[in-house]
């Protein structure tokens, strides 16, 4: 089976600061992944290149063959870690966005788990809550039909009965053939969903391992084993 | 995609700058209509001396005469105020879609970068000829209607001695929508330079935008003067403004800020 994600000796500097390292990772279609790390380990610099927002300075991305670009933008559905929506928009005109850009969205299934929050299409992005500019935000990206889905901090600043709700979200809706890369602090809420977990550090790789290996060769979970990794 | 992307920006734009236009419209009918009445009171005020001079008696201009040009001057400052908010909004929503968070929106659609860019551009310039031009054309058309109808002195012009001036006038106006459009991109510019700072971008946008004004307005004056003295002198004898070193540097600079920017945008987008 072809990679689906190919990076090979990818780096990133600001200036003198080095952002990413000699990035080398390798990821086959139908896994969740979970891309663990600090603050400033480099996680949202690794999706920016991934997704053509930043250009690297070294290394090569290839996204199912395809170097960054319109044809791999066509099959990443991307969620940031901040509402990038037109807030004047309201949540209609947002769906027909989507639908208007990409052969891929699935407009019923966006309108079926808009109408299962309530969500009215009329209403303006302004005038909802935070945690629903958080989950029309993941319904959009969730209801394209992608290869890689790469979502950042997607369960952040909500309660936790929004963050269920987003988590079986993602595991409804995302296709068994794609794969779906979560970066987040919140170890604990998604190791459950996870296949395989990313450590990075001062934009190094320190682990890339299964989950259940992680857990049989540490004899703790994840999210034990990310605290003491990460210890300050 | 590029068709796309500026059908998509139109529509999306196509609110405020629908309103701006119309009212544009009005207020340039409003001109027409008050210069008419100014013409017909200035006319009927007027007589032809024996040298054939018109002679115009300004003693006997009744108040509505005054009212009419207030009110003309009123209109051309709120067209001017409604050509500037234009402009700010339609620059706002290319830094807003290009620089700030819908950026992330923007520079993730399946297009390139240089698409992406490229069409928020166009749709500006679109825009601003929608805005133009009928602007022009009414104000034109009824200038002349208000002369022929009020002017008791009017000689009508035959075809081949009303079509230089025409051209002229013509060639005149589409050197100054370039002019504009030439300005427009080094905004465009001066924004991507803003964004190449960490701090203070708009300050530095700003700055680096008044430096290339005046050094653009330098360079047009020079042109123009150097033009003025060589006329007769070499084969281009047709008008000052629109001389060829104006035109020259009027595309090198569009292209000039057109290709730095895209290449800007290229290399160094962050929306940190």
């Amino acid at each position: 089976m072809s990679n689906l994600l190919e990076i090979q000796g990818l780096h990133k500097k600001y200036g003198k600061k080095t952002a990413l390292n000699d990035i080398n990772l390798s990821i086959e279609p139908g896994h969740i992944i979970g891309l663990l790390g600090p603050n400033g380990s480099g996680k949202t610099t690794l999706i920016k290149i991934i997704c053509g927002l930043l250009q690297p300075t070294g290394g090569s991305v290839l996204v199912d063959g395809n170097p960054v670009g319109p044809k791999s933008k066509a099959i990443v559905s991307y969620l940031p870690d901040r509402t990038y929506l037109d807030e004047s928009m309201t949540v209609g005109s947002a769906i027909d966005m989507f639908k208007y850009f990409y052969d891929d969205f699935d407009e019923k299934r966006a309108e079926e788990m808009l109408s299962s929050l309530n969500i009215d299409p009329k209403n303006k992005i302004k005038t909802l809550s935070k945690g629903n500019k958080e989950k029309v935000q993941l319904i959009l990206v969730m209801s394209r039909k992608a290869k890689l889905y790469i979502l950042d901090e997607p369960i952040a600043g909500v309660d936790p009965a929004a963050r269920d709700y987003i988590l079986r979200t993602i595991i409804s809706n995302f296709e068994p053939s794609a794969s779906l890369i979560i970066a987040t602090h919140l170890i604990s809420d998604v190791e459950p969903v996870l296949d395989e977990a990313i450590f990075l550090q001062d934009g190094n790789i320190r682990l890339y391992k299964p989950i259940d290996d992680i857990r049989v060769e540490n004899g703790k979970s994840v999210d034990a084993l990310f605290r003491e990794v990460y210890r300050c | 995609m590029l068709k796309k992307l500026i059908a998509y920006d139109l529509k999306r734009t196509r609110p405020v700058m629908t309103g701006i236009i119309l009212f544009t419209f009005l207020l340039t009918i409003i001109i027409v209509i008050t210069n008419a009445f100014t013409n017909k009171i200035d006319n009927a005020q007027t007589e032809k001396l024996e040298s054939g001079l018109i002679q115009t008696h300004s003693d006997n201009l009744p108040p509505i005469y005054f009212t009419m040009t207030n009110i003309q001057t009123i209109a051309l400052l709120a067209i001017l105020v409604l050509a500037t908010l234009a402009t700010i909004y339609m620059l706002r929503y290319y830094y807003k879609t290009i620089y700030l968070t819908q950026g992330y929106l923007s520079f993730t659609l399946p297009a390139k970068t240089t698409e992406i860019v490229s069409s928020k551009m166009l749709v500006t310039y679109i825009w601003a000829l929608i805005f133009i031009i009928p602007s022009i054309f009414i104000w034109t058309f009824g200038y002349s209607v208000a002369e022929r109808l009020f002017d008791p002195h009017y000689e009508k012009l035959s075809v081949s001695a009303y079509l230089p001036g025409l051209v002229l006038f013509a060639l005149d106006i589409l050197f100054i929508i370039f002019e504009i459009f030439v300005q427009i991109m080094a905004f465009f510019f001066c924004l991507s330079i803003g964004q190449l700072c960490r701090k203070l971008k708009l300050h530095v946008t700003v700055l680096s935008y008044i430096g290339i004004a005046i050094a653009s307005m330098i360079l047009f004056f020079y042109n123009m003067q150097m033009h003025q003295m060589k006329r007769g002198t070499w084969w281009w004898d047709y008008d000052d403004v629109i001389c060829p070193a104006n035109i020259i540097c009027a595309i090198i600079l569009f292209i000039s800020f057109y290709v730095a920017t895209i290449k800007i945008t290229n290399k160094n987008l962050n929306l940190e």
